[in-house]
């Protein structure tokens, strides 16, 4: 990922508004200053009339109400624990309403009754013949009132046993259905209900069915605590799904609604409640929440087998073997009473293979487990659910198919490796057959055919095989828009395909797959209900947009996306976590790494709740999150997130799995980082072999990797292939993203370094150029204070120095270190060397001073004879000051005591400390470098460091430590694998030394 | 009839022992609170008395002399657990005594169950213990008003719309508004003294 200024504005964001509320608390006892006040919850500070309803509850005037705001009150209807409901009519219009007053304290807060009102303007909006109409809602004396259309209905309840006796099945099939377009109607249009239940369900007098109280249920668990009939309670619990009572608002979406309308139909058929429970609270939740449901034909005459299929089926306790919606549940009871075969099934074969699965994903190592049970799944279910199969044919394929997919995985546990090749072939092998096999059986059936590459796209793709994924999604999605399927499957073979085109860098395959998508989503009726796939879409769509410049778009597209998403509760945490990490790379990109973070600390959260702790997205955020980690200079919280990242992958994922060549190619640039050259080389080599091999060399996520072994092969001095492989990197990128100011740049500067080593004026004007195209894209693709400047600016700062211009060097280096300061305020590598190399400038500005002060002197008289001696004073005071300040940052960022740069900035500080006449100093930085050399090694810069340490202690006349150090560079000389001839000149000049020292030595202990 | 008998000769015995005007004037003080609060619990009229004198029994054991130490916490919250503890406690000796044990649930289904109930109960505890300031603070506040300033009020507070109210007293709905108002600053400087005494140590 780039990483990378921020947009100014803060991003809606669902928590701020309540941290940013005052917590109700009261103050503990009394107010220092001034008259006593009742604490806060006795409501003299809320507004409106709160105090006064409090007061009159506690003397128990309950007030005779004859006039609500615009409402003549004509009667109370009902008193239960949502509220009061009268009945009314409306002075304006003389209409006659049911007037419902929520119950006091139900909404408190003004957060509360503002998202109260949201939901009510929501609901009401939403016009069906089987939806009660809201016709207006205020608040009267602070308490939030609802006018409601009136209904002349009895609960679906009472309804369907007029006089004890139960109507016929039939009728209240009809009844159900009607129910079912009523609840899906709302579902369309973004609104759950979430307390369905009989009271709620009135059934009018021509015998339709009327939904009450949409959007305006609270989450159950805050009624819990504020409900103080128990019964009721009970009440509402016996059609509360089991996830209603386990978790949050959050843990509730449209299968609750099935939940509820498969307990209201229970209810209808039985008489019975489907969890009766006399008294206790806790009978009723345990047996909701262990969702053991007795069949309705054991309490009802006339009810069918297939009709106990499918209200299990919808009060599934798991919600994923629900009806996923309302439409589906709708479409089964339709087909019953059309005499058609029903959908649902009683859960046997397929659920078994699934739960055998989730069982043994830690097992499935390679993926390849996956592979087989996913297609075995599709097949199975597609077997059951055929239409066509006569009852006895589906259940006899489903088994023979269940029995070889069991067989298989048992050989399988028994220990053979997955991974090996032979197995993979055996796999793909089981796959064609099977492929031929649902082909042959289903000829006509296309939509089976497309289910199957749907599934074999998708497992193909999580196995990294992305070419063959994205051949068989493409075949998917043509069957489907052949066969005119229904809107969600033609959009979920679009999306499908467009990740997989994404995966391999097609963009503008996937940006055209997306664009279909949203093109369909325009088109469909109702665009409005498919806001969180709008949203999903537009959010990937932003990506791809950065990916390929138009980021003003990308930015555009991504609020959007985070906008709708956070406006709504019910958002999936899935999307909202995937909106969140394109808004993090948007952050990134504009320099705003904080932010960046911030977002993708939520993304990982949501993931982690989403997904639980060992899911693929999960590692993939983890990923990223570690990414930001190392762009802001934290290695070590990027390393621990890649640790769990990386065990994540190695129980999921394929070894060769994409994500798992990213995360290589991050640790390697770690290592190298920290200067550990061998790791840093396995890691980027596997990630090379990886994302070559997977992607076919053509990803963004190779740029990093490539640049990684640039800078490796420079660090070890193979300055050819730095080459070689940096103009790979950039004739790869010049391709694919010509435009970019991420990875184009990046290419750019990765050669314009390697031939910035090299000798020749051709190779030096050459890096020159590509430091300024890449300064020049980097500045108008980010904006001049983006800290990727650093890079450019500090090559072409160096390319100066050793041109020997010194001011235009101490300038840029200047503007180096001040960017890198502004941007990394914790210190940063890159600051470091542009301060090492400002205090070389500086330095060498000191030499020149001294040396030709003529120049200066020219025009300025005086100064010209003072400086003519011999020892002109050099005033390295900046320059010393730079190198202080670059060692300082290196200790800051921990940088390893034996680190090249870190080496190579103590050795010139010690040469110029030197120059400046401190000895004492300057032994000591040298000591500083020799005390790091690791055991054994023999690099240069070690080896002249000692040199130099052990010539100024002879000057210094302490012969016998310089001894030491020359026996030391002795041995070291000699053991050198490869003796250049200036390594055996300087063993010549060591051995001289040697030779003196102990000469001098010998007469004196004489 | 013996059971009968006990209840007032014990609660005088334990007032003839700590005769103290303290005590009387909790007992006077919390008494409605107490009971009112037991009979919104479940609690039958009798079982609420013997639930009243068994909190007055632990409160004289744990508070010498009714010295309310402030680190407890609010006297209140305290005064609440007490009470709730001493129902819950009366109730099981009753309904073990009438009905036998109680069929055990498990560890879950009590948890859950508990922690509803224990909500529950609490937030009427709070109910009752506003609606007892309420109550105290009208009382002083009407005292101090004229009685005509106090029916306006009683009007307001029975529901009436103050522009009905300005026509039935032959005055303006501004002058009503004004009535509330400061009836309403009244009663809140007047709770929160009521309060200042209850916390304060040793009251």
């Amino acid at each position: 990922m780039p990483d990378g200024p921020v947009p100014d504005s803060p991003v809606p964001d669902g928590t701020m508004p309540d941290g940013a509320m005052p917590d109700g608390a009261m103050p503990d006892g009394p107010m220092p200053d001034g008259p006593s006040r009742a604490p806060r919850e006795f409501g003299f500070e809320d507004p409106g009339d709160v105090w006064l309803q409090h007061l009159r509850a506690a003397v128990g005037a309950a007030a005779p109400i004859d006039r609500l705001g615009d409402y003549e009150v004509l009667g109370e209807v009902s008193r239960g624990g949502q509220g009061i409901v009268y009945r009314a009519r409306d002075v304006r219009s003389g209409e006659i309403v049911a007037l419902k007053r929520l119950r006091h304290g139900t909404y408190s807060t003004p957060t509360e009754i503002e998202r109260f009102q949201r939901e009510v303007t929501l609901a009401a909006a939403l016009e069906h013949p089987g939806i009660v109409g809201v016709r207006g809602f205020e608040l009267a004396d602070g308490q939030p009132t609802m006018a409601l259309e009136w209904i002349d209905g009895e609960p679906v309840s009472a309804w369907a046993r007029p006089g004890g006796q139960r109507r016929p099945v039939d009728e209240l099939l009809a009844v159900a259905v009607q129910l079912c377009d009523a609840v899906h109607f709302a579902h369309q249009h973004g609104v759950l209900h979430r307390d369905l239940k009989p009271s709620n369900v009135l059934v009018d007098p021509t015998g339709a069915p009327r939904v009450v109280d949409f959007g305006i249920a609270k989450p159950l668990d805050v009624d819990r605590t504020g409900l103080t009939a128990s019964d009721e309670f009970v009440g509402t619990l016996a059609y509360a799904a089991p996830e209603q009572l386990r978790g949050g608002p959050l843990a509730v979406d449209v299968r609750a609604d099935v939940y509820a309308i498969g307990a209201i139909l229970f209810e209808a058929l039985t008489g019975r409640r489907p969890h009766e429970v006399a008294h206790s609270l806790a009978d009723a939740v345990d047996a909701v929440e262990q969702g053991k449901i007795d069949r309705p034909s054991a309490h009802g005459q006339g009810v069918s087998f297939e009709l106990d299929t499918i209200v299990l089926k919808a009060m599934a306790a798991d919600p994923g073997l629900r009806y996923q919606s309302v439409d589906a549940l709708r479409e089964d009871l339709r087909r019953l009473r059309g005499g058609e075969p029903i959908l649902a099934h009683p859960p046997s074969t397929w659920y078994q293979i699934r739960k055998l699965v989730s069982r043994h994903r830690g097992v499935c190592a390679s993926g390849l487990m996956v592979l087989v049970l996913g297609v075995a799944l599709t097949v199975v279910t597609a077997v059951q659910s055929s239409a066509v199969l006569r009852a006895q044919e589906r259940e006899a394929l489903a088994a023979e198919l269940a029995q070889s997919v069991a067989g298989y995985m048992h050989e399988l546990f028994r220990g053979i490796s997955p991974a090996q090749a032979g197995e993979a072939a055996s796999v793909l092998g089981i796959v064609e057959r099977a492929t031929e096999r649902i082909d042959l059986h289903f000829d006509r059936e296309q939509p089976m055919r497309a289910d199957l590459r749907s599934t074999l796209g998708h497992v193909l793709s999580d196995l990294g095989q992305l070419d063959l994924a994205a051949r068989v999604l493409r075949e998917a999605q043509e069957l489907r828009e052949a066969q005119g399927s229904s809107l969600a499957t033609r959009l979920a073979a679009r999306l499908q395909l467009a990740a997989a085109l994404d995966d391999l860098s097609d963009y503008r395959g996937a940006a055209t797959q997306y664009r279909a998508a949203r093109d369909l989503l325009a088109a469909a009726e109702d665009p409005k209900a498919h806001a969180f796939v709008r949203a999903d879409i537009d959010r990937h769509l932003a990506e791809i947009l950065l990916l390929t410049g138009d980021v003003a778009t990308a930015d555009e597209r991504a609020e959007a996306a985070l906008a709708v998403l956070l406006a709504r509760p019910d958002a999936p945490r899935e999307v909202l976590a995937g909106a969140r990490r394109t808004m993090a790379r948007l952050y990134a990109h504009h320099g705003d790494l904080d932010a960046a973070a911030d977002q993708l600390r939520r993304a990982v959260a949501l993931s982690r709740e989403a997904y639980g702790d060992l899911h693929p997205v999960l590692a993939e955020a983890l990923f990223e999150l570690a990414q930001s980690a190392r762009s802001r200079g934290e290695p070590e919280e990027a390393k621990s997130l890649l640790v769990e990242a990386e065990e994540i992958c190695r129980r999921l994922l394929a070894d060769d799995h994409p994500l798992r060549g990213r995360i290589h190619g991050i640790w390697g640039r770690l290592h190298l980082a920290a200067g550990e050259l061998e790791p840093a080389k396995e890691r980027l080599d596997r990630a090379h072999d990886i994302l070559v091999r997977v992607r076919g060399g053509r990803h963004e996520s190779l740029a990093a990797v490539l640049s990684g072994r640039v800078q490796l092969a420079w660090r070890t001095g193979d300055v050819d292939r730095a080459e070689q492989v940096a103009r790979e990197s950039l004739r790869i990128l010049e391709e694919n993203a010509p435009d970019d100011p991420w990875l184009l740049p990046a290419a750019l500067n990765n050669l314009a370094t390697v031939l910035a080593k090299r000798q020749g004026e051709t190779a030096r004007a050459e890096a020159e150029q590509h430091y300024r195209a890449a300064l020049a894209l980097q500045e108008r693709g980010l904006g001049p204070d983006h800290p990727r400047c650093i890079h450019p600016l500090n090559g072409l700062a160096t390319l100066a120095l050793n041109a020997g211009d010194l001011d235009t060097a101490t300038s840029l280096f200047g503007r180096c270190v001040a960017l890198g300061e502004r941007c990394f305020p914790r210190g940063h590598w890159s600051t470091l060397v542009a301060l090492g190399n400002l205090a070389i400038a500086h330095r060498d500005r000191a030499n020149l001073a001294a040396a030709a002060p003529g120049d200066e002197a020219q025009g300025d008289g005086p100064q010209g004879d003072e400086a003519q001696g011999d020892e002109a004073p050099r005033d390295y005071t900046t320059s010393l000051e730079a190198f202080r300040r670059a060692l300082a940052m290196a200790d800051a960022i921990e940088l390893a005591a034996a680190h090249p740069d870190r080496v190579w900035i103590l050795h010139e500080y010690s040469a110029v400390l030197d120059e400046a006449g401190d000895v004492e100093g300057c032994l000591a930085a040298l000591r500083r470098i020799v005390a790091a050399e690791p055991a054994g090694s023999t690099a240069d810069r070690f080896l002249r460091s000692r040199y130099i340490l052990a010539s100024i202690l002879i000057e210094q006349g302490r012969s016998e430590q310089a001894l030491g150090h020359l026996d030391t560079l002795a041995t070291q000389l000699r053991d050198r694998p490869e003796q250049g001839p200036a390594g055996a000149k300087m063993l010549a000049r060591v051995e001289t030394k040697i030779a003196a020292l102990r000469q001098a030595e010998t007469p004196a202990a004489k | 009839m013996g059971a009968q008998e006990t209840r007032p000769s014990l609660l005088r015995r334990v007032r003839d022992q700590h005769d103290d005007a303290a005590w009387r004037e909790f007992d006077a003080r919390y008494r409605g609170l107490i009971l009112r609060y037991c009979r919104r619990m479940g609690a039958r009229p009798g079982d609420a008395e013997d639930v009243l004198q068994l909190v007055l029994m632990r409160l004289m054991k744990a508070l010498p002399g009714f010295r309310y130490d402030a680190s407890r916490g609010r006297f209140r919250t305290y005064l609440g657990q007490v009470v709730r503890s001493s129902l819950v406690d009366h109730l099981r000796r009753s309904s073990q005594q009438s009905m036998g044990a109680a069929p055990i649930d498990t560890e879950r289904w009590r948890r859950i169950a508990d922690d509803a109930a224990q909500a529950e109960a609490e937030a009427i505890w709070q109910q009752e213990w506003m609606g007892e300031h309420y109550r105290r603070a009208l009382e002083t506040v009407r005292q101090r008003h004229r009685p005509l300033t106090v029916d306006i009020f009683e009007r307001v507070l029975a529901g009436e719309p103050v522009d009905h109210v300005a026509k039935r007293f032959g005055t303006t709905a501004a002058a009503v508004h004004k009535i509330k108002q400061r009836i309403r600053d009244q009663l809140s400087a007047t709770i929160g003294e009521q309060i200042e005494v209850e916390d304060r140590p040793g009251a």
